[in-house]
């Protein structure tokens, strides 16, 4: 699924198509996307004559605003799933296999939703309400966002006897990351993936709430990571599989210390640590 | 049968080339021999290139992770070392570029200023055998030279850092950087020849 890195990539695309002109046409497929209760009512009509303006992200969302024709402002909150691409094309081009929505603006450009796997999600409403419920009411804090550090990930997990690899995933304690840059992060941070999340002092969320920046503005700067479905708004592939350090590298040498690395699976993802420079803490509190 | 410690005497370690064969194929304890040795070389050569200690350690991480990738394809046509600085060289390159894309910096700021993070002097021009009484001198005197390293051209900066605190030869630092063998003793000798007139003021 892709993490903040990748839907961050695909934002910037967005962002960089400098979308202006009006929709005058929306279009969905008869196929059902993403399911649950925040996405059971998608909305999607209130977008038509309405202006684009800024696309940001909230977590693994774009958040996409819009100036409807009456002065109110709408949003527009797209989940990219398992294996949704967002790309901007002619209106001219037809519509690909497994395109599943499309925005066409009044300069004869369409926004693009290619979605084979229907995990993807979307929803349009007024912004307010789009911010304030689920799923992005409910997000933690932006680890990009100024104010993020050690203090802001223990306050919300320093409790958690859950391991803290899979603690990391809770979206609603930090919003955006998954299991690829938490593992990393926790590499990075020389912390062993198991160790319940209430065993960490002061000094471990610290450094690791400075490694999961690290980590995640890396996968960025590489455009993101693609393992199978990923690609960005050209439709190019990420760089950063290449880049990672322990993630889908288990019995291949650590490139800090040169020793094995280690799979797990918890939680029903598997990851990878280096047994040498992530031990496994014999303290009860990790520094 | 030869008795390797027939002798009395350890074996000779092996050649990083032979290390490097050897981990291709499929003994991951070389890979462990490999990273010890040039680790900390690596590192401080790094760490000399983009003044930030975190970022000196990603990149180290970097050139390890290029080699696994690479191992299959590896044939001992070169010392290994000039693979390894040909590496970490070009990460640099890579990094100068990106740094200079970003650089939102005030033009008053100094070229290449030393932050909290930039390296510890000690560790790329440190001396394990000063007597007492220069001591206290010492991390004076190390501050401006590797002050005077920072101000060197770049070009002039990686030959003095791969010659004096890498010890590669001046044949090895040719391929590195894509110089000819005497266009890289140029370098040398313009950057010690600046070194010399920027540390004038210490009877060095």
């Amino acid at each position: 699924m892709p993490e903040l890195p990748e839907v961050e990539s695909v934002r910037r695309g967005l962002q960089a198509a400098d979308l202006r002109a009006p929709v005058i046409e929306v279009w969905r497929s008869a196929y059902k996307l993403r399911v649950g209760k925040s996405w059971a009512e998608e909305n999607l009509a209130c977008l038509k004559d309405n202006v684009p303006k800024d696309i940001r992200r909230r977590g693994k969302y774009i958040v996409w605003e819009f100036a409807g024709p009456g002065g109110e402002t709408n949003g527009l909150v797209i989940h990219l799933g398992m294996s949704g691409r967002c790309g901007v094309t002619t209106a001219a081009q037809p519509k690909v296999t497994h395109t599943h929505f499309a925005l066409r603006m009044a300069d004869e450009r369409e926004v693009r939703l290619v979605d084979p796997r229907r995990f993807g999600g979307l929803r349009a409403g007024p912004l307010h309400e789009l911010l304030a419920s689920e799923p992005l009411g409910t997000l933690g804090p932006e680890p990009l966002d100024r104010g993020f550090g050690g203090a802001v990930l223990a306050e919300r997990l320093g409790s958690s006897r859950r391991p803290i690899r899979d603690a990391l995933l809770d979206q609603e304690a930090v919003a955006g990351l998954g299991n690829i840059y938490a593992v990393e992060a926790l590499f990075a941070a020389g912390i062993f993936p198991m160790v319940e999340a209430q065993r960490l002092h002061a000094s471990a969320w610290e450094r690791l709430a400075g490694t999961i920046v690290t980590v995640l503005q890396r996968g960025i700067d590489n455009g993101g990571t693609t393992l199978k479905d990923f690609r960005n708004v050209e439709g190019e592939v990420g760089r950063n599989q290449d880049d990672l350090r322990v993630y889908g590298r288990a019995d291949e040498p650590c490139p800090r210390c040169g020793a094995k690395l280690v799979g797990f699976v918890s939680g029903g993802r598997s990851g990878a640590y280096c047994p040498r420079c992530q031990p496994r803490p014999r303290t009860r509190l990790v520094r | 049968m030869d008795d390797p410690h027939r002798n009395g005497r350890p074996p000779e370690p092996r050649s990083d080339e032979a290390l490097m064969l050897s981990f291709r194929d499929g003994d991951a304890r070389a890979f462990e021999e490999l990273v010890a040795r040039h680790r900390r070389g690596l590192f401080n050569f790094l760490l000399r290139s983009v003044q930030n200690r975190s970022r000196a350690e990603e990149l180290l991480q970097e050139v390890f992770l290029r080699v696994v990738r690479s191992k299959d394809r590896y044939e001992r046509t070169a010392k290994l070392t000039t693979w390894l600085y040909t590496i970490a060289r070009n990460l640099c390159v890579d990094e100068s570029r990106r740094a200079k894309f970003r650089r939102t910096t005030s033009l008053d700021t100094p070229r290449r200023g030393a932050d909290d993070e930039g390296p510890a002097m000690v560790e790329t021009v440190a001396a394990d055998d000063v007597p007492t009484d220069e001591r206290a001198a010492a991390p004076q005197i190390r501050q401006r030279i590797a002050r005077a390293i920072d101000l060197l051209p770049e070009d002039q900066r990686e030959v003095f850092l791969m010659r004096q605190i890498n010890g590669l030869s001046f044949k090895e630092i040719g391929d590195i950087v894509g110089a000819p063998e005497n266009t890289v003793k140029s370098r040398m000798r313009y950057a010690l020849e600046k070194l010399r007139q920027d540390l004038a003021d210490f009877n060095l």
